[in-house]
């Protein structure tokens, strides 16, 4: 029997029941149902129609959805499950009785209103589905990693792993691209720091986030330059619409890096004042050293700090938001990667446990090296509704990334080795044009132009040029989407101009190393002055097929992106603060551009949803950096002062990516799921067919799942055991294109326990304990600047505990 | 913890008022050094100066050829500067303010001493001739004794910087026959200088 025809019935049964001593069941007390953060967020509104079933104690036992967004149905199921009711009655007697019951809800209400009677209002259509692979981390992935950085909290999505530094941080990266081919927007405002140091993680606080979403694979038109690789978009939480003040309070402790990290966030909007809302935000965290399973890490201890505040007016027709962000990351270097010079590198590489490990110990006091850094930006984003001709956007932002690098020094010499500050100001203005309809399609686009400007000031030990740079874009795309699918293209012009200022002696030691073309290049005053050019033309096709619709959807995105190599490709000349190596940049790098083509095929059943994307990409002048080899295969190195350091530089070749990925969900919201994530990914060079270094091996994941609705006064319990396998690059890598040999695979066992507890009036209190690599494995990752001195860290224990009102 | 006054950050970032047009020369305190300097003194004559630099560290560094006269014995003072730039820094009075946390090392084959162990075919002895509070030797002192005659050879000269790890002291009495035994690798702390000199026989 269809659902339709269950729900005709059960309505012409009402009145039977009706009648006489027979009476329908009768909702009883308060109602809850929370809006979903995802649908508020895309200003989705309508009804959930369900068939709820009362047994004749008035419990619900079976809710059975007849219609309603996917986004909403998990919500109102929930809802409806908490529901009670007056028994059905039969002659006077309680009988089971299945009765309809509609949800509606709407942006503009933070309750759900709940309804006995059926309602047809149409929903609004949802933001077109974008061709190219998106994954998104909702809130309550978020909440569960409150307390980690943006690398970790990204870990969950298929095809994203991280590379760790030797500090708690690490950076994301996305089918094996990092770094400058990764594009991180943040609150809209793409994110300018020294983004090539191996510890150098992004300067983005996750707990911020409203949701995350992952573009993997080239999306140089959408988003700009630098979407080599993909894209990581983290958007703030949608600011309140209603007047009220809301808030939450989160606090998680860790065993292993023992520590505690607390935040809170704020936000409201006073009736008096409609439409102007304001949030203020922070967090506050300190750890101590981490742990492998025998040993210290020492010096690992970290402290962190981060402030938001976000002001925003509200008006049909126009909304202006104006955002501030502070972040700041104390971060001990580890101990034994600062024992490296080239010699005792090499002597590191023989032993099991690095030298000097028996004096580690859990000290919290950070000494040298550390890294300080402090990253405040200012985000202000306008939009404009113009009726009939669209919608102006403007988004403006401003960000001053300041990076110092303590290294060992003398007692006498206070100041940082390495101090970076990079200042760069955004500007994009969009025009959104109008929904126009073509026959049963529509067509939407968007054209604009960008506009940056970056000035990069440093100093300290010979390393980087100081840099001043200009930018323009050009961008337009057209998105045709039709009852069963999308069609997409787009163009976009890039045009850089960026000039690099040398003092004299960096100048004459580039020229006399030949690592500058004296033709390109001036001095004036004792300053040294190379210009550098770009300009790149990027596009996009990309379309979308709901080939069985609500079933099967088929996409295929064909796009490309490129990047300007950056000032420290193009001018590093020294020795690495964290790597002992000597790093040399190659002047004449060309632009990076990438060409990608991504499928991906989802496959949507009530007990499972099954994504698989195949991908492959190809790179022109892709940029690596590597161990220089001299013709008998033996390491270039450099003499120093402070002894032969092993040559790195960079080169470019053409090089393909290909690889899968997928996830897959089965059980779907029913009690008991299983979870699996995989990804496989190769880079190669295009005319050898050697395989590129710092490509992630491949990795599997599982996720078993006890997910009960509820248990007495508890919601949303989840009690997960997880376990991830990663293999090995070594088969088919190249050992001389690193220092060291690469890890073996391994795998790591997870479990996590979680609850909810609602509390009246909306609130909650929720518990998660979690524990992570669980049986104390001893491992090493490919991707981690660890692998090269110790084990990475054994079995942390995780307890979060979080109010929200 | 920094604590910054972040209107200020953010005032510098508008307005745009920057130095980048005038970038720093980095010959201000940074624990660069550039220079070595061996001197050997004899009991009786002129003492003999060598020089190890990289002023532009740029990789090529100047190197003088260490020359000895055989079977003397020599007072070797080993000195380090920062001559990058205009000025001329010297950086042993704080190696040896610090001396608790420094320690030179001669190795290579040129050498017999402590570092290295015993060797038939070094062209001189080496001694430390100074020590730090605790007792501990230094080496920006040393005794050096040549032999009678001998090929040329190698002299490896490392500074290590010794600070405390979590608190302990990593210095310690017998480091010199730990690198003996388990070579330089073997060392807590990082090296500030590692150079190599040739050195032979009159």
């Amino acid at each position: 029997m269809s659902r339709r025809l269950a729900l005709l019935l059960a309505l012409l049964a009402l009145p039977l029941v009706a009648q006489g001593q027979d009476a329908p069941p009768r909702l009883l007390g308060e109602p809850v149902a929370t809006y979903p953060d995802e649908a508020r967020r895309r200003g989705l509104h309508g009804v959930v129609e369900l068939l709820v079933t009362v047994d004749a104690d008035g419990a619900v036992v079976a809710v059975e959805v007849v219609e309603g967004h996917e986004l909403l149905v998990p919500a109102a199921s929930a809802a409806a499950r908490d529901l009670r009711y007056e028994p059905a009655r039969k002659d006077g007697a309680p009988i089971r009785a299945t009765v309809p019951l509609t949800i509606r809800f709407s942006p503009h209400d933070d309750t759900p209103s709940i309804t006995e009677t059926v309602e047809v209002v149409g929903t609004r259509e949802e933001e077109s589905d974008e061709p190219a692979t998106i994954s998104t981390v909702d809130e309550s992935a978020l909440r569960r990693a409150r307390g980690k950085d943006l690398a970790d909290t990204l870990e969950s999505v298929a095809g994203v792993t991280v590379a760790k530094g030797t500090a708690a941080v690490g950076k994301p990266v996305v089918r094996g691209q990092a770094e400058r081919r990764l594009l991180l927007l943040d609150d809209g405002v793409p994110l300018s720091s020294q983004k090539w140091g191996a510890d150098h993680a992004p300067e983005i606080d996750p707990q911020a986030a409203g949701r995350i979403r992952v573009v993997k694979g080239a999306a140089g038109v959408r988003y700009g330059p630098d979407a080599v690789g993909g894209v990581v978009i983290v958007e703030p939480r949608p600011m309140p619409l209603q007047p009220g003040v809301h808030g939450a309070v989160d606090l998680v402790g860790q065993t292993n890096g023992l520590g505690l990290h607390g935040g809170g966030r704020i936000e409201g909007m006073l009736a008096a004042l409609p439409g102007l809302s304001a949030r203020v935000e922070g967090n506050v965290g300190a750890f101590g050293p981490r742990s492998t399973p025998d040993y210290v890490l020492g010096n690992t201890a970290s402290r962190t700090w981060n402030l938001g505040a976000t002001v925003q007016y509200a008006r049909p027709g126009v909304q202006l938001r104006v955002a501030y962000r502070h972040y700041d990351l104390h971060a001990g270097v580890f101990l034994g990667v600062r024992s490296s010079t080239a010699a005792s590198f090499s002597a590191g590489l023989e032993s099991e446990v690095p030298l000097g490990a028996e004096r580690w110990t859990r000290d919290w006091t950070i000494e040298r090296p550390y890294q300080s850094v402090q990253h405040d930006r200012v985000a202000v984003h306008a939009d404009f509704g113009l009726g009939r001709v669209g919608t102006i956007e403007v988004v403006g932002g401003f960000q001053v990334n300041h990076r110092r690098e303590f290294d060992q020094a003398r007692a006498s010499v206070e100041g940082p080795q390495h101090d970076f500050v990079l200042r760069t100001t955004t500007l994009e203005l969009g025009w959104e044009q109008p929904r126009l309809p073509v026959g049963a399609a529509f067509l939407t686009g968007r054209v604009g132009v960008a506009g940056t400007y970056q000035e990069h000031e440093y100093a300290g030990l010979p390393l980087l040029p100081n840099h001043r740079a200009g930018g323009l874009g050009v961008f337009a795309h057209e998105r045709l989407t039709f009852p069963r699918g999308v069609v997409e293209a787009g163009v976009r012009w890039d045009h850089l101009d960026r000039s690099a200022f040398f003092a004299d002696d960096d100048y004459q030691r580039h020229l006399a190393r030949g690592t500058l073309d004296a033709d390109a290049c001036n001095e004036v005053d004792g300053v040294g002055r190379c210009p550098f050019r770009y300009d790149a033309v990027t596009a996009t096709v990309g379309g979308m097929l709901h080939a069985v619709p609500d079933i099967l959807d088929l996409q295929l995105d064909l796009a490309s992106g490129s990047r300007a190599p950056s000032s420290d490709e193009l001018y590093l000349n020294g020795t690495s603060p964290t790597f002992p190596v000597y790093a040399l940049g190659k002047p004449d790098l060309g632009v990076e551009t990438a060409w990608g083509a991504t499928g991906t095929i989802t496959l949507e059943q009530p007990w499972l949803h099954l994504e698989v994307s195949p991908h492959l990409t190809y790179i022109d002048d892709y940029i690596q950096f590597a161990p220089e080899r001299g013709a008998d295969g033996e390491l270039v190195v450099d003499v120093t002062i402070r002894g032969a350091f092993p040559r790195y530089s960079y080169r470019a070749l053409n090089a393909w990516f290909y690889g899968v990925d997928g996830h897959a969900e089965l059980g779907g919201e029913g009690p008991v799921a299983l979870v699996i994530n995989g990804a496989l990914v190769r880079g190669r060079a295009a005319s050898t067919g050697e395989h590129v270094v710092g490509v992630p091996p491949d990795r599997l994941e599982f996720a078993a799942r006890l997910q009960p609705r509820r248990l007495g006064p508890l919601r949303d319990l989840l009690l997960e055991l997880s376990a991830g396998v990663v293999g090995s690059v070594r088969g088919y890598t190249d050992p001389k294109l690193d220092l060291a040999p690469y890890p073996a695979p391994y795998a790591l066992v997870g479990a996590a326990l979680g609850a909810r507890v609602p509390l009246p009036r909306g609130a909650g209190v929720e518990v998660q304990l979690e524990v992570e690599n669980l049986l104390n494995t001893r491992y090493r990752d490919t991707l981690s600047l660890l692998r090269y001195y110790a084990n990475e860290p054994g079995r942390n224990v995780r307890l979060r505990v979080g109010f929200d009102f | 913890m920094t604590l910054r006054p972040m209107p200020l950050v953010l005032a510098a970032a508008l307005a745009g008022c920057t130095g980048v047009t005038d970038p720093d020369d980095h010959d201000h305190e940074n624990e660069l050094i550039t220079t070595v300097e061996l001197t050997f003194v004899p009991t009786s004559g002129d003492p003999l100066e060598f020089v190890w630099s990289d002023l532009e560290l740029d990789g090529s560094a100047l190197v003088d050829d260490v020359l000895l006269a055989p079977n003397t014995d020599y007072s070797l003072e080993i000195a380090f500067l920062n001559e990058a730039g205009d000025e001329s820094e010297d950086i042993t009075a704080e190696v040896e303010e610090e001396s608790d946390e420094h320690q030179v090392f001669l190795l290579g084959s040129a050498v017999e001493g402590p570092a290295t162990g015993a060797s038939t075919t070094a062209v001189f002895t080496h001694a430390y001739a100074d020590e730090d509070g605790n007792g501990d030797p230094v080496g920006l002192v040393n005794d050096v004794q040549t032999r009678a005659s001998g090929d040329a050879q190698t002299l490896r000269v490392v500074l290590q910087h010794l600070p405390a790890e979590d608190g302990v002291v990593v210095k310690e009495s017998d480091l010199a026959e730990q690198v003996a035994a388990s070579g330089i690798g073997a060392l807590p702390g990082e090296s500030d200088v590692d150079v190599e000199f040739a050195v032979s026989l009159e």
